[in-house]
Order: C-alpha cells, then sequence, then structure tokens
C-alpha cells in the first residue's frame, strides 16, 4: 500500500507540476485576454469594450498625460456595464490610489440588454463568463484564469498567432490585411451581424445605473471621463436607432464624472476594420486626441 | 459527479483512503462507506433521485427474500412481475412517459382524431437504465434460483448503487458482483496498478478522443444544411469515434475506480471496430447489455431454436427492444432495426459464430479477407450510427442524402484546420495501439509487455499530459442520457 501511495504521489506531482510549468508559458498570443489578469492592480485604467480594447492605446495616454495607464476592456459579451464588470474593476484598482485617471468607453450596445432573456440582472450575459469567474485579477501566471478557460490547453504549445496580440499594457494590437476589399468585406459582415441583432438589443436601464455605480466608485479613485469612440457612420446610425437620445440616457453618469467626449464627430475621417473596431493608426489618434483632451482639463 | 472532473478527483482519493485507512478491518463497514460515497456521487446530481435508487434497492432485496420463501411457483411468478412492474414502471414513466404521448397524439393525429395532450415536464434521472437493469438481473436470478438471495441488506445497497458503474454501467450480473461484497477484501499492489492504469486509458479515450472528435461531430450534425458530403462523411466518422471513446472510456474509468476497491467487473468493450461481423461486433461492444438481453430476453423467447420466423422474430425483438432501450427516440429504434438486418442474414446462414477469436492473433496485419470484412463491418457500424446521433429520423435521412451528392469528392469544410488535423492525429494514435494491444482486456494493458519501467512510465506521463492538455473542452458522457 505505501509503494502504492508514493507511486502514485510521485507521478500525480511530476505530472501535475510539468503541466503548470507548461501553463506558464502562456503570454499575449494565447488568448485577447489572460494578459489581463496576470498585471498587478493598477492606477489608470481604460475601461469598455473591444473598442475601447482595440482603440484605445495605453502608450499614447503614457506619453501624453505622464503616467502609465492599462487596458482593462474586453468585449461586447464579456464586459458591457453591469455589476459583473465593475466588480472586476474593482479588483483590477489599485486600492491605495486616490488620483488615478480612469477612460471609460461608452456606446449604447454596452448598456443594452441582448434578448429578453436578460432581463434580470442574474441572468445578463456575461455572468458565466471568464470576467465573472475570474476572481484574481492580479496574479502571474494566473492559473485560475487558465485552468477554467484553456479550451484546450494543447494551444498553448502551437506557434503564436499573426492577427492578435495582447500587450502588456493591455492593448490588443490586430494586424490584418487592409487593402480596400478585404476591409468591405468584413465591414459588410460585421455590420449586417449588428443589423440582424439590432432588435434583439434593448437599452437597460439596470447597466445605465452600473454605469453609474461605476463612476461613483472611480471617483473615489481619482478622475473619471467617458468617450464615445468613433465608429463607421452606418453602426453610428444603428446606435442612434438603438439608443437615439443617448446622451441624456447617460446623463446621471456624464455628470458625476470629470468629463465626457463625443468622438462621433471623427466617424468620417478615420480608419476602421470592420466598422466598430478602430485600426491601429486611428486608435493611435483616436488615443492621442483623448490624452490632449483630458491634459487640458 | 463526472469522472473527469475536479470534484471526482477530490472523492476518489478521500473515499480510498476511508476506505482502506479507516474501515478496512470491518467488511460491513467498508459496504457502509461504498453505500455512502455511492449516494454522495449520485445525489451531486440532483439527491432527488436518490428515492429511486433507494426503492429499487428495498423493493428487490425484499422481492428477493419472499422468492426464497415462497414455494408456489404462481406466487413466485407474482412477486417477480411485481419486481418488473416497480422496476420497468419507474424507467417507463421518467424515460419512455413523454414518446408515448406523443406517438400516441400523432398516430391519433394520423387518424383524423387530434387529439390535445402536453407533454409532462419530466427529468430524466442519470443512468436509471443502467442500475434498472442491474437489479432487474438479480430478481431474475433468484426467481430462476440461479442465485440464493441476499440478507444482507447494505451489501446489496452497495450491489445496486456502487458508484463506479452505477450511472453508465458495465451493468453488472447479481451473480458476478453481488458475491464480492460478501468477502474480505485485501489490496493488492498490481490490481490496484492495474486499475489505475485502466483510468488513466479510460480517461484518455473521454477526454482526448472522444471529447476532440465530440467538436467536429457536433456542427455536422448541428449544421446538416451547410456541409456537403466530406464534411458530413467525416462528422459520422468522428462521432463513430467519439462514442466509441466517450462509452468505453467510461467502463474503463468504471472497471479501474472498481479495481482500487478490489473489486472485479466484467469487460463491457472487446476493440468492436475491429470485427469481421456485426455477429463480432455485438459480442464486442457494450457486451454488459448484450449479454444481458441475450440472457433474459432472446433466450427465453427461443433464442436461435424454432424455425426460422421465430429466429428472425427474436433477433428483431432484441435489436428494437436495445434500440429503444437507449432511447425515447424513433432514431434509436431505426438503430436497432438497421442492426438487425445486419445480423439477421449472419445468423440465417449459421455464420454468426465464425469469428470468435481475436483478429490476425500474434500478427502485425490482418490478412487481405480480415482487413475488407473489418472495413465492411465497420462501414456498416458508422452508417447505423448516423441514425443514433441524428436528432429525428428525417435529421439521419437528411443527413445521409447529403452525404452521398456531389460534394462528397469536395474537401471538407470544417474551419478549424488546426484542430482537425491534431483530433485526426489522435485517433490514427488511438486505433493504432488498440491494434498492437487488441488481445488485452484494454489496449493499455498491453504496456506491461514493455520491459523498461522508464518507458512504460514515459508513456504514462505522455497520456496523462496529453490528458491535461485537452481537458478544456468539456463534453458530458452520451451514455448518461440512457
Amino acid at each position: 500500500m505505501k509503494r502504492f501511495i508514493l507511486h502514485t504521489i510521485g507521478f500525480v506531482t511530476i505530472v501535475g507540476l510539468s503541466f503548470l510549468a507548461l501553463l506558464s508559458r502562456a503570454d499575449g498570443s494565447y488568448d485577447e485576454f489572460y494578459l489581463r489578469f496576470t498585471t498587478p492592480k493598477q492606477e489608470n485604467l481604460i475601461l469598455g469594450t473591444s473598442r475601447a480594447a482595440q482603440g484605445v492605446l495605453p502608450s499614447v495616454l503614457d506619453r501624453l498625460l505622464h503616467r502609465s495607464f492599462y487596458n482593462y476592456s474586453f468585449t461586447l459579451s464579456t464586459s458591457p456595464y453591469g455589476p459583473v464588470y465593475l466588480e472586476s474593476i474593482k479588483k483590477k484598482v489599485d486600492p491605495a490610489i486616490s488620483t488615478g485617471i480612469f477612460i471609460l468607453s461608452v456606446d449604447p450596445w454596452s448598456l443594452s440588454n441582448k434578448d429578453l432573456k436578460e432581463d434580470q440582472t442574474s441572468s445578463f450575459r456575461e455572468n458565466d463568463n471568464f470576467v465573472a469567474s475570474t476572481t484574481r485579477v492580479a496574479q502571474q501566471p494566473n492559473f485560475e484564469y487558465l485552468l477554467e478557460n484553456l479550451n484546450p490547453a494543447y494551444r498553448i504549445l502551437l506557434p503564436k498567432r499573426k492577427t492578435t496580440k495582447l500587450h502588456k499594457d493591455g492593448w490588443l494590437e490586430i494586424t490584418i490585411p487592409m487593402d480596400d476589399k478585404s476591409v468591405l468585406k468584413r465591414t459588410s459582415a460585421k455590420l449586417n451581424a449588428y443589423r440582424s441583432d439590432l432588435s434583439r438589443f434593448t437599452p437597460s436601464e439596470r447597466r445605465i445605473q452600473s454605469l453609474v455605480e461605476t463612476v461613483e466608485f472611480l471617483k473615489t479613485k481619482g478622475e473619471v471621463y467617458l468617450v464615445r469612440l468613433p465608429v463607421h457612420p452606418e453602426m453610428a446610425r444603428m446606435e442612434q436607432t438603438l439608443m437615439p437620445n443617448f446622451d441624456s440616457r447617460i446623463q446621471p453618469a456624464i455628470s458625476l464624472a470629470n468629463g465626457y467626449k463625443d468622438l462621433s464627430t471623427y466617424n468620417d475621417k478615420l480608419q476602421f476594420t470592420d466598422g466598430n473596431h478602430l485600426y491601429k493608426a486611428s486608435g493611435e489618434t483616436v488615443s492621442g486626441i483623448i490624452g490632449d483632451w483630458v491634459g487640458k482639463r | 459527479m463526472f469522472f473527469n472532473s475536479i470534484d471526482f478527483a477530490v472523492f476518489l482519493p478521500i473515499v480510498f483512503a476511508l476506505y482502506w485507512f479507516v474501515v478496512n478491518r470491518d467488511l460491513r463497514l467498508q459496504n457502509l462507506l461504498i453505500v455512502g460515497a455511492s449516494y454522495l456521487f449520485y445525489g451531486w446530481w440532483d439527491w432527488r433521485f436518490l428515492s429511486l435508487i433507494l426503492l429499487s434497492t428495498v423493493v428487490d432485496y425484499t422481492i428477493g427474500l419472499r422468492l426464497q420463501q415462497e414455494a408456489d411457483n404462481q406466487i413466485r411468478k407474482r412477486w417477480l412481475w411485481l419486481s418488473l412492474s416497480v422496476n420497468l414502471g419507474l424507467l417507463g414513466f421518467f424515460k419512455y412517459c413523454n414518446f408515448f404521448i406523443e406517438t400516441f397524439t400523432t398516430a391519433f393525429s394520423f387518424m383524423g382524431v387530434p387529439l390535445s395532450t402536453n407533454s409532462l415536464d419530466i427529468i430524466l434521472p442519470v443512468g436509471i437504465s443502467f442500475y434498472t437493469f442491474q437489479t432487474l438481473s438479480y430478481t431474475i436470478d433468484v426467481y430462476r434460483k440461479k442465485l440464493a438471495p441476499t440478507t444482507d441488506f447494505i451489501a446489496f445497497a452497495a450491489f445496486v448503487s456502487f458508484f463506479p458503474q452505477l450511472v453508465a454501467g458495465p451493468i453488472e450480473r447479481a451473480t458476478n458482483l453481488l458475491p464480492q461484497f460478501y468477502k474480505d477484501r485485501s489490496f493488492d499492489y498490481h490490481n490496484a496498478v492495474d486499475g489505475l492504469r485502466q483510468i488513466l486509458w479510460g480517461l484518455f479515450k473521454k477526454v482526448v478522443i472522444a471529447n476532440n472528435c465530440a467538436i467536429f461531430a457536433n456542427l455536422a450534425f448541428n449544421n446538416t444544411d451547410e456541409y456537403g458530403g466530406m464534411t458530413l462523411l467525416l462528422g459520422a466518422l468522428f462521432f463513430t469515434f467519439q462514442i466509441y471513446g466517450d462509452f468505453s472510456g467510461y467502463s474503463d474509468i468504471a472497471i479501474g475506480t472498481a479495481r482500487l476497491f478490489g473489486f472485479d467487473l466484467k469487460q463491457n468493450f472487446a476493440f468492436p471496430y475491429f470485427s469481421r461481423d456485426i455477429a463480432e461486433f455485438w459480442r464486442r461492444w457494450h457486451i454488459s447489455l448484450s449479454t444481458w438481453f441475450r440472457d433474459y430476453l432472446y433466450i427465453p423467447l427461443g433464442g436461435s431454436r424454432g424455425g426460422t420466423g421465430m429466429r428472425i422474430r427474436n433477433v428483431f425483438a432484441i435489436f428494437l427492444v436495445s434500440g429503444f432501450w437507449h432511447g425515447a427516440n424513433w432514431t434509436f429504434i431505426v438503430w436497432g432495426f438497421l442492426n438487425a438486418l445486419y445480423f439477421l442474414p449472419i445468423m440465417l446462414l449459421g455464420n454468426n459464430r465464425n469469428n470468435l477469436g481475436v483478429v490476425a492473433e500474434g500478427k502485425w496485419l490482418p490478412s487481405l479477407r480480415d482487413f475488407f470484412a473489418i472495413l465492411i463491418t465497420f462501414g456498416l457500424t458508422v452508417f447505423a450510427w448516423i441514425f443514433f446521433r441524428a436528432d429525428s429520423v428525417i435529421h439521419a435521412i437528411t443527413y445521409i442524402t447529403k452525404l452521398f451528392d456531389s460534394s462528397l469528392l469536395s474537401m471538407p469544410a470544417f474551419s478549424d484546420t488546426m484542430r482537425l488535423l491534431v483530433t485526426v492525429v489522435l485517433v490514427v494514435l488511438f486505433m493504432v495501439l488498440e491494434w498492437l494491444w487488441r488481445s488485452e482486456q484494454f489496449a493499455l494493458a498491453g504496456i506491461v509487455r514493455v520491459k523498461s519501467q522508464v518507458l512504460r512510465y514515459c508513456c504514462y506521463f505522455l497520456l496523462a499530459m496529453l490528458i491535461l492538455l485537452f481537458s478544456g473542452s468539456e463534453e458530458q458522457f452520451i451514455y448518461f442520457q440512457f
């Protein structure tokens, strides 16, 4: 019996340690989210969905505002404004800080429910995903995230992805063909997808309330700025249909914040990968505009 | 509690330690621990269904004793019928009630008498088909006087609820398993190591083979309209390996786990995809169910004795009932019917016991004749699995029609090419290992022939790493729904 137990424990230990060693190889090419749960708690954050994840570059803000920003934005299905995202933000913010700067990207989609099944907070779409389930958001390596979300784990061993790279500052860099034909194809597909989903989305008072609560919380940690990022004009029209009085609907959050900037005037002046997300160069431009605006206030 | 879950990884060592270190000196306490652990294991899904197991246990234990006390055959028969009614009644209610309601409604509508009925909101208790058949085997064997009824209620409760094989078999006969609960059990190092080896192999089959194949099988079967022939063919092939890896993997883990506690369960799969005809396939696939039907249905109906008509009737009876056992859907009945059709000519020609041994035993490769026989049997099996996996008979027919259209020669349309390639490589590796060690109880048992201990441990390490590396996608065991 003793021999059996020793052999079994020895084998399980060797396998377990080897597996953990393998997991710790995970980096910014493993997926689009992992690194954000491995960096320390932050003093200055960029928050929102994938628009902000790709379109707001911390490095540009760092340069203009002389402090270190971190992009803690995820996707429309995982980080719309709501209790789950707020809880995760609370964990990511350095508890000691009171002079931070927080830039929140807002848009009608991230303040809306998708389908009627989301009529209760308990049935919000993000409740069962990794933002909700990752309780430790500043741990390197983050085995909790890896073990919950490896699907499958062998992807760690595969060659690094060429199209997406999550930088250490949380910015998600996308490198895809930007010739007219490719952009048109992706834009058409993305706009069609949103168009067909439009009727499923409904503005949510609960989510708007969560945005207010997020601003309230972050105000205790520093300054809060709301921005509405540019999108393709056709996407902007859909957003107008979804929430025609967007600014007045989020007025409670705007009045709490230190400033609100609607960048939709740039909708037809920038380059998008798919009509929804800013391409790198345009993201840099927009980040510069935001940095200048925040710096002057 | 799933075998491939963290819960079970915690549960098993705790029960093992209590079993061998705390209650090891008292057989009754060991049995009691097994009952407690089994009820916890089962209640993990839904504790309310424990009442069904308890009911089955009490009814069959009591009836077993009554059958022994009673000399009058008529009264004995009544007791048997009571046991059959309770067990099959529970099974019928939970598993088949809605099917019969819907079938009657459809039949009446077809005859111009529209009926307005509502389906009942019934949850199917996990593994009900398995433990029902296991307890029935006890009562029938006691009735036939093949087995003396037990007077030890704890041992009987442990036999009914034994957690390794409770929810998906192997369906153990009382004659094999129940006596093991009466005997003192001592720890045997080699038996336990062999058990762990079988658990490792079972996890590999489930987590690496079945779960990966499931991704592509699900894509093909859930989006049949969108894919061409080649993709659907691959989908059917992937399902063929998925169901084998899934179900035989479960059986391996069950048998291996039982060995850790000093129990010996029957082999449930014997390399069925190397069968040379359908009769051989059914001797190698889900052996515990096939033999159950053989002993408790086919032989009582007359078996292969009697005239041709009776033999045909018996073959269809066993395969149709077997299909229906799997689920309340016409797809399973058609699957059973197809297998009966495959089996019938072999039986009528008297060739159903031609291939009893291991194919190409002692050789590296099969003869050409065996190779083609394996290929044809495999092809027939794949075809039948389409009905088994499809949502409805119409879906299966659509699937088959699309499979054989002109797009059969087109490139497969699965988008995740890397994962597709990895899965194909793993399935090939798996089948090569199965072929190499096909004369063993399970493939990995053959590794003991490798003399180098280092090499053996490297193999175990590689398998364990593969299991962990592929553990991301979770799939429930298919046979839990039966």
